[in-house]
């Protein structure tokens, strides 16, 4: 049941019905209010479990396991006896749960490769990969820690615990909602309500629009030059190659979006998972606008736990490398996607570097035209040297083997023999996304402009800030271009076979 | 919804939103306008939702793509050739003057006997439809000479080869119309709806055949090759009524594919198609197969017949280069015929 279909569409609306009857008059007298939030998350977990189980019945064993083991360990941890037991069993335990479904058959291959024995003599397991795993194990290792540290109480209901791992809206492809975000919501009196609809419809149709009008076209390019790269022309890979780093985005940003609009529109916040990766002026930058879902959990629960930058320049590098590894082993078992985090590490190192050997300019010593000129070149060959290099590191992440990835990057340079058919969807998406890019960042410096010092800092702090383009469906010019849009949406849209590209991991 | 919005009340509020649909569907339809895909009232442009995107066609009289016909104003009841086929004949996705139809008048036209090439490609029409409807297409468009005949694909299945025979499954079709489902229609003949909505072609029709037909085994081999023999005579002999022989050229379509390292491969059973063949050119049916040219382009110039900019870069409708290598083919194979003609006029 993908966000995309019509099962998912009778489903939502099954139970936004369901929780709209408890907004009924009887359910919110005050003597009343503690069973109806009961009943409201009640709703909410039997409905994330039908929609986990609507898959494969036997992905809810493993998603109620983890949440018996993560409930029990973050009470034990609480209670502060034998803490340290209960917080290594609170992360070893998923972290186990993760290992044997997801790599054991891949290091079982990769030492019998290694050492050149038979796989069938070492033994594989016969599994499928629970939904979501990878990104509920994440919830539910932070949901430890943090209960240790101290950041967010241990909950003694277990109901709130299950729902905070198995909610639906983002059980398939996040994003990773930390518990000192989402517990509180629950505490909360949030429901179905017109307002939140309001904003939740729109946020949804923005990302369906993402999702089937863009992505999905793209990907019926890449996919067909990705199958048979040396049939075609150097300029129809690199265009495939380009095409592939877009689609990327607008799939994953565009699920990320739809399920944001779900949960907005049920009456809860997830926090947003992309901003505008493609305007980054450097891998780090990259990391805080791309998936930062996750990209905040590698930092917080990973990177920092292994000493950051705190223990000397090069175990600094070795901590990113390790973090940047183990975040692209996060995405599959595969040495392919090993390779990708390697990539990734080794720019952030050498931006590292970089910006070390750089140091911090004075920007007062900058402020005469040239000098702005050549910031303003300077930032923008920034931005395409970072999307060049981002989206030569997707190609081992889409190429089925490594010896394909590497067709398709020598590829790019052959220019004289192979069908030459350049996409024109590829430009023209790239344009929209430039477009959007560029009204936002006149947004920002709009603001920037009459902002107080205080607010100047928050919003440098920031950076420039992506936001949904939302309207006020109360008057009827805005309610008529909605419409228009969502007709539009389903004229534009591809059909095809086309699953959300994170839903595998 | 905003705290004014509720306030206003969720009646003042319905009220709007059938306005915004009333609007929407009014802007909707501005786009949907020239949107009117029956084929009535003609001749007229249209713009129309391919699979290849939104294409402008000036169509004939007959509601056929023949541009040639159109320029020189030749009556459309007559021609020397009739080209029969599915959307790739139609060529909703080439320039007009691109298709193989209009190449092969051009090419044909100043010369001592000039021929003249009428195109009646309908899209969802194969093989098995032209077959059904043959003899009222030699009736309607009258060519002299020759009857050229697309095939593409795989060979075709017997029970789609037995409804051809006895058409009861295409009764209920107008031939000479678009053919929608009576709801379709219905949502179509709304302008907005009418541009969102995806053409319901009788492709309705060959998921009745493919159901009904399952899987052929080696047990029905013999039946299959009956089947195929009682299509080519039928074929043979409305066409010797009718005085014009017919051709019939083969093209893999989507089965003509992409190896991994750039090879050529044919995915379609060749085995079967070499079949096919041998029975129609034993029943005196000229069979014409573009395979071998395809791939000739291919191998030598990396020109692709099939696929477009704007959606299957290497699959979809035959495009312009595709066209012409067909153009090219039949054009071969008709002066062919036409020498022979000659040769055999000047012994008599």
């Amino acid at each position: 049941m993908i966000f995309n279909s019509l099962a998912f569409a009778a489903f939502i609306l099954l139970v936004g019905g369901v929780l709209g009857i408890l907004n009924a008059k009887p359910f919110l007298k005050s003597e009343r209010a503690a069973t109806t939030a009961r009943l409201r998350h009640g709703v909410l977990l039997a409905a994330s479990y039908v929609f986990c189980g609507w898959f494969d019945w036997r992905f809810c064993l493993a998603l109620a396991a983890t949440t018996a083991v993560v409930y029990y360990c973050a009470l034990g941890v609480a209670r502060g006896k034998r803490s340290k037991l209960w917080l290594r069993l609170g992360v070893v335990l998923p972290l186990v749960a993760l290992a044997v479904f997801k790599y054991f058959n891949f290091f079982v291959t990769s030492v019998a490769s290694a050492l050149s024995l038979d796989v069938g003599a070492l033994g594989t397991l016969k599994i499928i990969l629970p939904l979501g795993i990878s990104f509920y194990v994440f919830q539910a290792i932070s949901y430890v820690v943090d209960v240790n540290r101290g950041k967010v109480e241990a909950s003694s209901d277990f109901v709130k615990v299950a729902l905070y791992l198995a909610f639906f809206p983002r059980l398939v492809s996040g994003p990773i909602v930390k518990a000192a975000y989402f517990l509180p919501q629950l505490e909360e009196n949030r429901n179905v309500g017109l307002k939140n609809l309001e904003i939740g419809v729109q946020i949804f149709m923005f990302g369906l629009f993402k999702k089937i009008v863009v992505a999905d076209r793209l990907g019926a390019f890449v996919d067909t030059v990705y199958a048979t790269p040396n049939a075609f022309h150097g300029a129809v890979v690199t265009l495939a190659v380009v095409s592939y780093a877009l689609q990327l985005y607008f799939d994953f940003s565009g699920y990320s979006d739809m399920a944001v609009g779900v949960a907005k529109g049920l009456g809860y916040d997830l926090p947003r998972n992309f901003n505008l990766p493609y305007i980054s002026r450097n891998p780090s930058e990259l990391w805080k606008r791309w998936h930062i879902s996750l990209s905040s959990w590698l930092m917080e629960y990973l990177y920092i736990p292994l000493g950051g930058n705190r223990k000397g320049k090069l175990r600094a590098h070795g901590n990113l490398m390790t973090t940047m590894l183990l975040g692209g082993l996060w995405h599959g078992a595969s040495w392919a996607f090993v390779a990708w985090g390697a990539m990734h590490g080794a720019a952030l190192c050498v931006h590292k570097v970089f910006k070390e050997a750089l140091g911090k300019r004075d920007p007062a010593k900058n402020s005469s035209a040239v000098s702005k000129a050549f910031g303003v070149v300077a930032t923008l060959a920034a931005i395409l040297g970072t999307f060049v290099w981002t989206a030569i590191c997707w190609i081992p992440f889409r190429a089925p083997t490594f010896a394909a990835a590497w067709d398709i990057f020598t590829r790019m340079f052959v220019w004289d023999n192979g069908i030459y058919r350049l996409y024109v969807w590829t430009p023209i998406y790239a344009t929209l996304l430039l477009v959007a890019s560029l009204v936002v960042y006149v947004v920002y410096r709009k603001r920037c402009a009459v902002a107080s010092p205080e607010e100047l800092e928050k919003l440098r702090k920031t950076g420039v800030d992506g936001f949904y383009p939302l309207l006020d469906l109360t008057k009827l010019s805005h309610l008529t271009i909605f419409i228009f849009w969502v007709a539009l949406i389903r004229g534009f849209a591809y059909f095809g076979d086309t699953a959300f590209v994170y839903a595998q991991f | 919804m905003s705290a004014e919005g509720r306030k206003e009340g969720a009646g003042g509020w319905c009220v709007k939103f059938l306005i915004a649909n009333i609007l929407a569907f009014i802007l909707l339809s501005c786009v949907g306008y020239f949107y009117r895909s029956g084929r009535g009232d003609l001749p007229y442009s249209r713009i129309c939702c391919s699979a290849e995107g939104y294409v402008v066609l000036n169509l004939d009289a007959n509601a056929l793509n023949n541009g040639y016909f159109l320029e020189t104003g030749l009556p459309t009841n007559s021609c020397d050739v009739l080209v029969m086929g599915s959307s790739h004949i139609e060529a909703q996705q080439v320039q007009k003057d691109k298709n193989c139809v209009y190449l092969l008048n051009r090419r044909f036209e100043n010369q001592d006997s000039p021929l003249t090439f009428y195109s009646c490609g309908i899209s969802g029409y194969f093989l098995t439809e032209i077959v059904a409807r043959y003899e009222v297409a030699l009736q309607e468009y009258g060519p002299k000479k020759y009857a050229l005949i697309e095939m593409f694909g795989m060979a075709p299945s017997i029970a789609s080869i037995e409804n051809a025979l006895s058409p009861k499954i295409y009764e209920r079709y107008d031939w000479r119309t678009e053919n929608v489902d009576s709801w379709g229609k219905t949502i179509r003949s709304l302008g907005a709806m009418r541009w969102m909505w995806p053409s319901r072609m009788p492709a309705n029709v060959n998921n009745e055949i493919v159901k009904k037909d399952g899987k052929i085994s080696r047990d029905n081999v013999n039946a299959w090759d009956t089947a195929v023999a009682d299509m080519a005579k039928k074929l043979m002999s409305t066409s010797e009524r009718y005085g014009v022989k017919p051709i019939i050229f083969y093209h893999g379509h989507k089965y003509t594919t992409l190896g991994y390292n750039g090879e050529f491969v044919p995915t379609w059973d060749v085995e079967k198609i070499k079949a096919f063949r041998a029975i129609c050119e034993r029943e005196g049916i000229i069979f014409v197969d573009v395979t071998e040219r395809f791939r000739k382009e291919y191998e030598e110039n990396n020109v692709w017949p099939y696929g477009f900019c704007n959606a299957g870069i290497v699959s979809g409708h035959l495009n312009r280069d595709g066209h012409r290598m067909v153009a090219d083919v039949l054009e071969e194979k008709i002066r062919e015929l036409e020498a022979e003609n000659k040769e055999s006029e000047a012994k008599q």
